[in-house]
């Protein structure tokens, strides 16, 4: 029988009509055929797994590699009242993940961190479990020439195989062609036919703004001012998001909170809901905010801080205007901006020389040098211990790494820098054909002028008047 | 920290060792740091700055040496001096309604429990299943289920909204709705703590008036009906505060039994027995008659006030069959009743 998939997302996803992409994916998927899915960020990328897991019997796993990610992707599952999803991940208790192991068939949808995956005790655990779907969302992370590389997902395909090669979906929103030849090569080891389905990463209804000033505060005031609307301003530190959002709402009437991983779990989850349902004008955020975000209306993505890749900053200011309508990408750049980024590379030359003395002492100071190792230094030199990689070796990534990383943040820079058109800087660099839109909705560069471009902006609805008074808000709380 | 918080912990005004103070915020749990923190007024403050280092403390206090707002007495002890009592009353903070020693170790997590409840049971009341739990935690899921399913729908949303009326009813109105808006359930998303404080107000400062507003609500909470849901459900945890040790010598002091047949019934030494008959003498009910005799009472009436400045020691060089834990529960006994009256 022909499951008639339109309905369906309207019964049980309230959508009308699939996004671009989606529906392949989903089909592909109903065929038993492996799919590599490259669909730019607001397109929806979850609701192909969502629904397949709704379709199909067994247990969907979907390695993520944040934990916001998944916190997201839990949250937009509950919100849809299924409540047979957990996140097994290292925010559970000792306690809590061993009755989740103990419990795993009762799951639907289990969403885990590559990290908790490749442990033994859950490795054992899974390849007992039916699964009916294998997904590997943020799939560039497989790849080495991704500034986002994370070592586990190389072990994707060992644990695969332990599972008998499941249904496999990876998802991605930016792969260049490497990086696509990459996660085809990794994730797909068995397969000879995988489907792909690849969209543009062109977002041909944000209008894309560099605005090189010298006073950021004020020309950042006077945007989220003129604008009136809801969105994100992006900043690199935790405290720069905390700085801007108190000058926020100092300078102007508008609702502003920050948003960043410093914040307890619970924090986050409340500021997302605020943020989803229109209490908020403005979030100040760090990138810990938006993987998955459920907001339509997001009218504006503003970045206080020089991203530090391309990559990255198409990712970010691909949260704004999923519902289509015209929406606005302002990049606020001040000379040395990137300065913040060498600081982080710096770090990262520290961790080489670290490894260098490491190299010259015997395994068993390594070992014992351990609990003094930030997290990724830790897990690095764990996979020294582990005889996967020779310190030469390891050293050798990390510096390739760190070039990877240079090249990357130039590429911003150019970004930044280019005079012509900044939407075909974009598609050239993802090795897409061009496709030009017209020059008052494209880019500064093109003759895109933000007061015109605002007028277009449409208004997110009001907030409904929240009662302040506990005895108002215990009255709304508690229907008897 | 602020170096004027720990000045405002030495107000009492007598000659203190700094290290005892140190170990009362890092939660250092013995008798001589327990005792010193009800001697001194400071027990509140149990455990209250866990990850303190003692160099970032004992840089505190070098601070308010030089400041002068401290004085150094020879024997290595501290004092409070005028000026620094100036700036203390100046400052005019009142944490009065703190009590880290009753609820530190487990009030965030009561806070959690109890927001958690509200949003389950305010989308019970309206019927309703697709939301956003606010706790993940399987475990803790559980556990709130299993409070919910203790009695019929109805009469648990009646109640859970009367006993708020209630508690928020005792409370400051200011506090009421500084809780009451974090709440999140139907159609209502509650905002994050720090979102209804002061944004002006440093880190450390927030903290201590969030821990001020919560201790005064869960001390409301305690003088709940035994019978009323929140109390139950929240009760253990609030116990989970004591040394558990110590909750099960309190079991056996209603035996009525000697020391010696309190250590054999617990299995325990008595020294230990005795370290928690000290604690519980702090702040129980406590037959202190039963361990005090009648010549150490009457030693001691003898001795001047007041009480903080009696020296074992000292007295014992006068009267060498004084026994320490008698002259301790002593002490304890006459600041309590003291503090009692006035």
């Amino acid at each position: 029988m022909k499951i008639d998939l339109e309905q369906l997302l309207y019964d049980k996803f309230g959508f009308s009509s699939f996004k671009p992409g989606q529906k392949e994916v989903i089909e592909h998927l109903l065929e038993k055929h492996d799919t590599l899915a490259v669909l730019p960020t607001g397109t929806g990328k979850s609701l192909c797994y969502q629904m397949v897991g709704q379709l199909v019997q067994g247990t969907v796993i979907i390695v993520s590699p944040l934990l916001s990610l998944m916190e997201d992707q839990v949250i937009q599952l509950q919100k849809k009242g299924e409540n047979r999803v957990i996140a097994l991940n290292s925010s559970l208790s000792f306690l809590e993940k061993q009755y989740v192991l103990n419990h795993l068939s009762e799951y639907k949808f289990i969403l885990i961190s590559p990290e908790t995956l490749t442990q033994k005790e859950v490795r054992n655990k899974i390849a007992n479990v039916n699964i009916a779907l294998f997904v590997i969302d943020e799939a560039h992370c497989v790849s080495q020439w991704g500034v986002d590389f994370r070592p586990e997902y190389t072990k994707l395909a060992k644990i695969q195989e332990e599972c008998g090669f499941p249904l496999t979906l990876a998802l991605t929103a930016t792969a260049t062609p490497n990086v696509k030849k990459e996660i085809l090569k990794q994730v797909f080891t068995q397969q000879k036919a995988v489907c792909e389905v690849v969209f543009s990463v062109d977002r041909p209804n944000i209008g894309l703004i560099v605005n090189r000033t010298l006073e950021k505060n004020e020309t950042l005031l006077s945007y989220v001012t003129q604008l009136k609307s809801k969105g994100i301003v992006y900043c690199a530190t935790r405290k720069n998001t905390e700085k801007i959002n108190q000058l926020i709402n100092e300078q102007t009437d508008l609702k502003s909170a920050f948003y960043h991983g410093g914040l307890t779990t619970n924090e986050r989850s409340l500021l997302q809901q605020q943020f989803v349902s229109n209490q908020l004008d403005v979030l100040c955020a760090t990138n810990a905010f938006g993987m998955g975000i459920d907001k339509p209306d997001v009218r504006f993505v503003i970045h206080y801080d020089c991203p530090d890749s391309l990559e990255n900053y198409v990712q970010e200011i691909g949260r704004a205007g999923r519902d289509q309508q015209p929406s606005i990408a302002v990049l606020l750049y001040q000379k040395g901006d990137e300065s913040i980024h060498y600081y982080f590379q710096s770090e990262s030359r520290l961790d080489r020389t670290l490894l260098n003395d490491l190299a010259v002492n015997q395994t068993e100071d390594t070992k014992k040098i351990m609990p003094e190792l930030n997290e990724i230094q830790q897990k690095w030199l764990q996979g020294y211990l582990e005889k996967e990689y020779t310190i030469e070796e390891l050293e050798q990534r990390l510096l390739r790494k760190e070039k990877e990383r240079q090249q990357q943040l130039n590429v911003m820079l150019n970004y930044i820098k280019e005079e012509k058109c900044r939407r075909t800087f974009i598609q050239r660099y993802f090795s897409e054909e061009v496709t030009k839109s017209s020059p008052e909705s494209c880019c500064d560069c093109c003759g895109l002028s933000f007061d015109n471009f605002k007028r277009q902006i449409v208004q997110s609805p009001e907030e409904k008047e929240i009662p302040e008074q506990w005895e108002d808000i215990l009255i709304r709380l508690f229907k008897e | 920290m602020k170096p004027t918080f720990i000045l405002a912990l030495l107000q009492h005004g007598y000659k203190v060792r700094t290290s005892t103070l140190y170990h009362l915020l890092k939660g250092k749990r013995t008798s001589s740091v327990l005792l010193y923190g009800f001697l001194y007024e400071n027990l509140r403050f149990f455990q209250f700055t866990p990850d303190l280092s003692e160099s970032k403390f004992n840089q505190l206090i070098t601070r308010l040496i030089e400041q002068k707002l401290l004085y150094q007495t020879s024997d290595d002890k501290v004092q409070i001096t005028a000026q620094g009592e100036m700036l203390v009353q100046a400052a005019d903070k009142d944490f009065s309604q703190i009590d880290n020693y009753r609820f530190g170790k487990t009030d965030e997590a009561i806070w959690r429990l109890l927001q958690f409840t509200v949003q389950v049971v305010s989308h019970l009341s309206y019927v309703n299943k697709a939301y956003i739990p606010l706790e993940q935690s399987p475990l803790y899921q559980k556990q709130v289920k299993m409070y919910i399913k203790s009695m019929p729908k109805s009469l648990l949303i009646k109640n859970v909204k009367e006993e708020w009326h209630y508690i928020f009813s005792c409370l400051g109105r200011k506090d009421a709705n500084f809780f009451a808006q974090q709440f999140s359930g139907y159609e209502r998303t509650g905002k994050a703590s720090f979102q209804l404080m002061e944004s002006r107000q440093k880190a450390f400062e927030q903290f201590l008036i969030k821990k001020a507003k919560l201790h005064h609500l869960l001390f409301v909470m305690e003088q709940l009906p035994e019978r009323s849901f929140l109390k139950r459900l929240v009760a253990p945890l609030i116990n989970q505060n004591e040394n558990k040790s110590m909750a099960e010598t309190r079991m056996y002091l209603k035996t009525e039994s000697s020391l010696e047949i309190l250590a054999q019934q617990r299995g325990i030494k008595v020294s230990t027995i005795k370290d928690h008959l000290m604690e519980l003498a702090l702040t129980n009910d406590f037959p202190f008659e039963r361990f005090i005799s009648n010549k150490t009472g009457r030693i001691l009436a003898e001795q001047s006030k007041p009480y903080q400045e009696w020296e074992y020691r000292t007295i014992k060089n006068i009267f060498p069959e004084l026994d320490y834990f008698e002259f301790r529960l002593y002490q304890i006994q006459k600041l309590r009743e003291e503090r009692e009256y006035s």
